[in-house]
């Protein structure tokens, strides 16, 4: 336990780190507090904004990553493979295309799209498994496959109604759609909402770690020690949905995050859901925050999209991660 | 008490000897799909009783003991505990009263066994706090009880088959249910380890709690249990050990011919 609270701690203080110098360096290089007030106020205003968006969209995403690798019982799962952010990318791509061919304001309409997008991906993964979701699965290898090839079954389609769009778009959309896909932490509109969501998900999943501890370790095995079972599955599955819609509303599909940092996490710390969880959530907003930086920086003043950042390093680290481990 | 007694005439006892009753089953019925496997199967085990599933693959062993479990909602009939109806009671109350040992473990995730043999304190300590040197010790004699207090440190997705086994079953007894069910316990382990487990779960039987495993191997059960169930194809015999072991009950359920051979550890039956 004092382990686990110092591992909190130093992920705590990482956080703080990575959010401070994403707060303060940008494209035109770091501040210096010896600068013209209003320039220092002005930078300011631009990045900590931009910084915090990185930092909960990256929660989000590591905490929903580590719920769906609890729920699938998979290491290797991560928050799209159940079609929630297919979903959501394909009702922004569509929203876009209808308010571009009837006029409206593009502003808030991707927004709007995902959200919904998002809605309908998981009322269609609930009609279609909520079934095998109330049983138990007696089997302790068939849990989960379900559920999973239910979820890839959507993603792909929803795979096909984003290349549908991309096709039908206009010459002048399809470059604001293709950043759309990538990732974006430009807009910081919904940072409020969002961060409220991370927050709950947060509290959610730390509340129940003891019981997700051991669902991990099967439902028949969780539900005969007392853990009720069907209800913390569909609640698991709600929270981690909630935090992947979040994250991919706000800033795009973002890959790696949310398969890389829990995996990582468990093999360096274990798999106890309470400090797993929370770790998770630290380190998946630093990282996030950090790759974001790189993407500003590396070659500014051209922007990387942060999504390039993060598969170039997340492909890489994760190779290594798996030809390390035994299996 | 031999055969099938659709009527359920056991159900009027006194009431000191309905205390002692852990589970009653009360015209159970059970199906795969569509296949029956028992029907209207009326059934008590009392503590100190050690009771020994046995019959063909597929004939509903493991279905009766997830049925049990409350797993598995029965096709018809009723289960209850001391508490009353399996159906309205909720997960905890279930987990104090019975644990399970299924027949396959599967680990998705690496964990060191002492941790996993600690989850069986769950029922017990459902909040959020981290497990004391007393659970640690605990822990350490569940698993020297069953042989395995060197591989504390070790990781479950590491042990062969048989160890695997051996760590579920430590789980079970930190668990402490009233009830012990276990899904063919000895099928995984070697010669010296059934006898070593079998001891065990003898033992475990005691004044306050009950056993119901399943088995293949009849000799087993012949030497440990106190009562079987022998399951055939829409026939049942349940009772004392050496009134459903006969070789012509085991015949009309197995389907081959067993000669009896007496010797000092007791029957021994041999199929051809």
């Amino acid at each position: 336990m004092r382990r686990a609270i110092l591992l909190l701690i130093f992920l705590t203080v990482l956080a703080g780190l990575a959010l401070t110098v994403a707060g303060l360096c940008g494209s035109t290089g770091c501040l210096r507090l010896n600068g013209d007030p209003d320039n220092i106020a002005m930078l300011l205003a631009l990045r900590v904004p931009r910084a915090l968006t990185a930092f909960t969209v990256g929660a989000l995403l590591a905490m929903a990553g580590a719920l769906m690798q609890v729920l699938l019982r998979n290491p290797l799962a991560e928050p799209y493979v159940l079609g929630v952010s297919g979903g959501s990318a394909a009702g922004a791509l569509l929203a876009m295309l209808m308010a571009a061919s009837i006029g409206l304001p593009r502003q808030n309409i991707a927004a709007v799209g995902a959200v919904l997008g998002a809605g309908v991906a998981v009322v269609l993964l609930f009609g279609l498994v909520g079934k095998s979701l109330r049983r138990l699965p007696l089997s302790p290898m068939a849990a989960g496959h379900r559920l999973l090839l239910t979820g890839v079954m959507l993603a792909a389609g929803f795979g096909a109604v984003i290349t549908l769009v991309l096709t039908l778009a206009a010459d002048t959309q399809l470059r604001g759609m293709v950043f759309w896909l990538m990732g974006d932490l430009e807009d910081s509109r919904f940072l409020p909402i969002a961060a409220l969501i991370a927050f709950a998900v947060l509290l959610w999943s730390v509340w129940n770690a003891p019981r997700l501890n051991l669902l991990a370790r099967g439902e028949s095995f969780a539900q005969l020690l007392g853990v009720p079972v069907v209800r913390l599955r569909v609640a698991t599955l709600c929270a981690a949905s909630l935090a992947t819609a979040a994250a991919v509303t706000m800033a795009g599909t973002i890959g790696f995050v949310g398969l890389v940092v829990p995996h990582g996490l468990r093999l360096l710390i274990g798999n106890d859901q309470r400090v797993l969880l929370p770790a998770a959530a630290l380190a998946g907003g630093a990282g996030l925050t950090l790759a974001d930086l790189a993407a500003r920086t590396v070659v500014s003043p051209t922007q990387l999209p942060v999504g390039v950042i993060t598969a170039l390093i997340g492909v890489p680290l994760f190779l290594w991660l798996l030809s390390r481990s035994r299996t | 008490m031999m055969t099938k007694e659709p009527q359920g005439s056991e159900t009027d006892m006194t009431a000191g000897k309905v205390a002692d009753v852990l589970l009653h089953a009360d015209r159970l019925t059970l199906r795969n799909g569509g296949t029956p496997l028992l029907t209207d199967f009326n059934w008590q085990v009392r503590a100190g009783e050690f009771w020994c599933v046995l019959g063909k693959n597929g004939i509903g062993k493991s279905t009766l003991l997830h049925a049990v479990a409350g797993l598995l909602p029965p096709a018809g009939g009723r289960i209850c505990s001391p508490d009353g109806d399996i159906a309205a009671s909720t997960p905890q109350q279930l987990a104090r009263w019975r644990g399970l040992v299924a027949q396959q473990q599967f680990d998705a995730f690496s964990c060191s066994v002492i941790d996993y043999v600690m989850a069986g304190l769950h029922p017990y300590r459902p909040g959020w706090g981290w497990p004391d040197e007393a659970d640690r010790q605990a822990a350490l004699v569940a698993l020297d009880r069953l042989g395995m207090a060197s591989y504390a440190d070790a990781d479950v997705t590491q042990l062969s088959g048989g160890e695997r086994q051996r760590i579920a079953i430590a789980t079970l007894m930190l668990q402490a249910p009233q009830l012990y069910l276990l899904d063919e316990p000895a099928s995984h382990q070697d010669v010296a380890a059934q006898q070593m487990l079998l001891r065990l779960l003898r033992v475990l039987a005691d004044d306050k709690h009950a056993v119901v495993a399943s088995m293949h191997d009849i000799n087993l059960a012949a030497r440990f249990a106190t009562h079987v169930i022998l399951i055939g194809s829409q026939r049942w015999w349940r009772g004392a050990v050496d009134d459903v072991l006969q070789p012509e009950l085991l015949q009309a359920a197995f389907g081959c011919s067993f000669n009896v051979i007496a010797s000092e550890q007791g029957k021994w039956f041999s199929p051809f």
